[in-house]
């Protein structure tokens, strides 16, 4: 996975421009369409997409939409192999784990676009203000993302989670508290490049306030570049949540989650392989898709 | 000279952030540790809970406690482990640390191995299928969770072909070799103790396979992008133009400029292999940090978990300045005052 830093030098050196139009955005989804891995990508995305709203929607009206239900003990003989009656066999108490998987797909989904979305919010807004003011808010950001690009997230994400305790909105807390600093750096790598481009000089000369200019000039300018990076990004929440879940910090048994199940199911890999398989094929799935989609997104920006 | 320097300066600056950040964020959001750490007997006996929780500085306001750690930490007492039995957290440190670096250096060397034949491959026949499978084949690796692919790789060398060994790292019935560098695997070849040194890398190629087959699409992708960018480059026109062979041109003017993108990036694989070994070394039972962090999540060792978090930050932050001043080095046309 890239770094921020990384990320940052990838998008900015080939975006120079990025002030957004229709014909831009309507050009880029004609070259995704012609992109054959940016379309796997998509389709992947979207399928769990679809997966994660039905599985919500479904738990709220208490309709149970999976072939058994994820939590029930014996609904077919334990550490069944995979079968036309269980595709992907079942577990040490019997249960279904298809079910088990379909009815966790909203968890990495919904933790990784709020921590994303919040990420790119707080980041874009604390980036460009610090890269309009300067001065010490601009020089602590700086030094704040420092300190946070030398720490590996997970690990960061361990301990604030340890101290939290367990859960899947604690993991989100801990995860929105780390990963917004790289969105603020690019924010303001961004925001510094348009700041003396002249349609920011004629707002100002305008009478245009600072807090006008950044939220009606120079935020809708660099947000294209910072949804690309969000986009790559996406893929790396949900790696780092499965690692989270995987420790244990994430559900509590018996609600299935992916990372939790490939660790509980580890156990019993020496006689049933598929077990912890199914569950990290899912994860792996999940990430490669929003990669591709992530690439497809970059290429398309880019080129048009 | 002053570049160093200033390097040098900002890592140190960059280190008390680290400290401060993790000991605040896992200190003031905390409940009550002491329970994690003696179980029943907290509430069987609370003189006890009370006795630790003085001894421990549990109950002094956050800037006191913070105070006592960055005292201890400066004479070199990083505080005792609960996890292990209350031993101190600089001894089980210096127990795991050398696994961690063995098995952390084996997989760069697989990564930008396996990563710059692939790279090499990929971007002299970009396009062709050859560049098509590999970059399947890192997608799938760069997107997999490395627990995930630990277990593939145990279930397929392990337990379908019995070829190398599940865990442990080395065999235990051969004594481990007299401590010299304390890095086992060394330590064993200097002292010619071949059979640890052959038990000892059998134990040691899975974890870093299962590390370097995450981070390695990293080295193929910089390095073939760079590779395509050089390869249109001035200088390499003037060798084709001066009758040189294909080959020469490719190897000798080519990949030699593009490694050096390949340095810099070295840098980025080591932050992620560090998070991978927390799952790696736990799957193959191999006895580093990774596994020591493990434990100490579980417990609530919060001394546990601030030094590896520190020192974790600290192997990053050291491979940043070396990528830094390699990139220097290597490159005559970067010289930065």
């Amino acid at each position: 996975m890239l770094s921020g830093e990384a990320a940052e030098e990838n998008l900015t050196e080939t975006n120079p421009n990025s002030s957004v139009s229709v014909d831009r955005v309507r050009n880029a989804f004609a070259s995704i369409r012609s992109n054959k891995g940016a379309l796997i990508g998509a389709t992947i995305v979207a399928i769990f997409a679809v997966t994660s709203i039905v599985v919500f929607l479904a738990g709220v009206a208490h309709i149970q939409i999976t072939p058994y239900n994820p939590l029930k003990q014996d609904v077919g003989p334990p550490l069944a192999a995979p079968s036309l009656a269980h595709i992907m066999g079942t577990d040490q108490l019997g249960r279904d784990v298809f079910s088990r998987i379909v009815t966790a797909t909203p968890n990495d989904f919904s933790v990784s676009l709020v921590v994303i979305a919040f990420a790119l919010i707080v980041g874009a807004i604390i980036g460009t203000y610090a890269a309009f003011n300067g001065g010490l808010l601009d020089e602590a950001l700086m030094r704040l993302t420092d300190v946070f690009f030398a720490i590996p997230a997970l690990v960061l994400a361990m301990a604030i989670g340890i101290a939290l305790g367990p859960g899947i909105s604690n993991m989100t807390i801990a995860l929105m508290i780390i990963w917004w600093p790289p969105y603020a750096r690019l924010a303001r790598g961004e925001a510094l490049k348009i700041a003396h481009q002249n349609y920011i000089e004629a707002a100002r000369l305008a009478g245009s306030g600072r807090s006008r200019i950044i939220v009606g000039h120079a935020l809708p300018n660099i947000t294209l570049t910072l949804i690309v990076y969000a986009s790559l990004d996406v893929g790396t929440v949900i790696l780092v949540y499965a690692g989270l879940s995987y420790l244990g910090l994430a559900v509590r048994p018996p609600l299935p989650d992916w990372g939790e199940m490939v660790s509980s199911y580890q156990d019993f890999m020496l006689s049933s392989p598929w077990l912890p398989f199914f569950p990290g094929l899912v994860i792996a799935l999940g990430v490669i898709g929003f990669s591709l989609l992530g690439d497809g997104l970059r290429d398309a920006l880019q080129s048009s | 000279m002053s570049f160093i320097l200033r390097r040098l300066f900002l890592a140190i600056f960059v280190l008390i952030g680290v400290i401060t950040i993790t000991f605040i964020l896992s200190h003031s959001l905390g409940g009550n540790p002491i329970v994690a750490w003696l179980g029943k007997s907290a509430s069987l006996h609370p003189e006890l809970a009370k006795a630790y929780a003085i001894k421990y500085h549990l109950n002094s306001p956050l800037w006191v406690q913070y105070y006592y750690y960055i005292s201890g930490l400066l004479q070199g007492n990083l505080g005792f482990s609960p996890s292990r039995g209350f031993v101190p957290v600089t001894t089980v440190v210096a127990q795991t640390l050398p696994y961690t670096l063995q098995i952390a250096f084996f997989a760069i060397v697989i990564s930008i191995i396996l990563g710059v034949l692939l790279g090499v491959v990929a971007s002299r026949y970009h396009h062709s299928p050859a560049d098509k499978s590999i970059r399947a084949f890192y997608l799938a690796g760069i997107s997999s969770p490395s627990f995930f692919i630990a277990l593939v790789l145990l279930i397929i060398f392990t337990f379908e072909f019995h070829v190398l060994p599940s865990g442990g790292a080395a065999d235990p019935t051969i004594t481990s070799p007299h401590p010299i560098t304390y890095l086992p695997i060394l330590d064993s070849l200097l002292e010619g103790n071949l059979a640890y040194f052959s038990s000892a890398m059998q134990h040691v190629i899975l974890p870093s396979m299962a590390l370097a087959l995450g981070t390695f699409g990293v080295v193929v992708r910089v390095l073939r992008s760079s590779m395509l960018d050089v390869m249109r480059a001035n200088y390499v026109r003037t060798a084709r133009a001066k009758g040189l062979k294909e080959r020469t041109v490719f190897f000798k003017h080519g990949l030699r400029n593009a490694m050096i993108s390949v340095v810099t990036l070295s840098s980025l694989i080591v932050t992620w292999l560090i998070t991978g070994t927390i799952f790696v070394e736990n799957i193959f039972s191999y006895p580093g940090m990774g596994q020591y962090v493990f434990t100490a999540l579980i417990a609530q060792d919060y001394p546990g978990i601030l030094a590896t978090t520190i020192i974790f930050a600290i192997i990053i932050i050291l491979s940043n300045l070396t990528a830094d001043i390699l990139y220097v080095i290597v490159d005559p046309q970067i010289r930065l005052g």
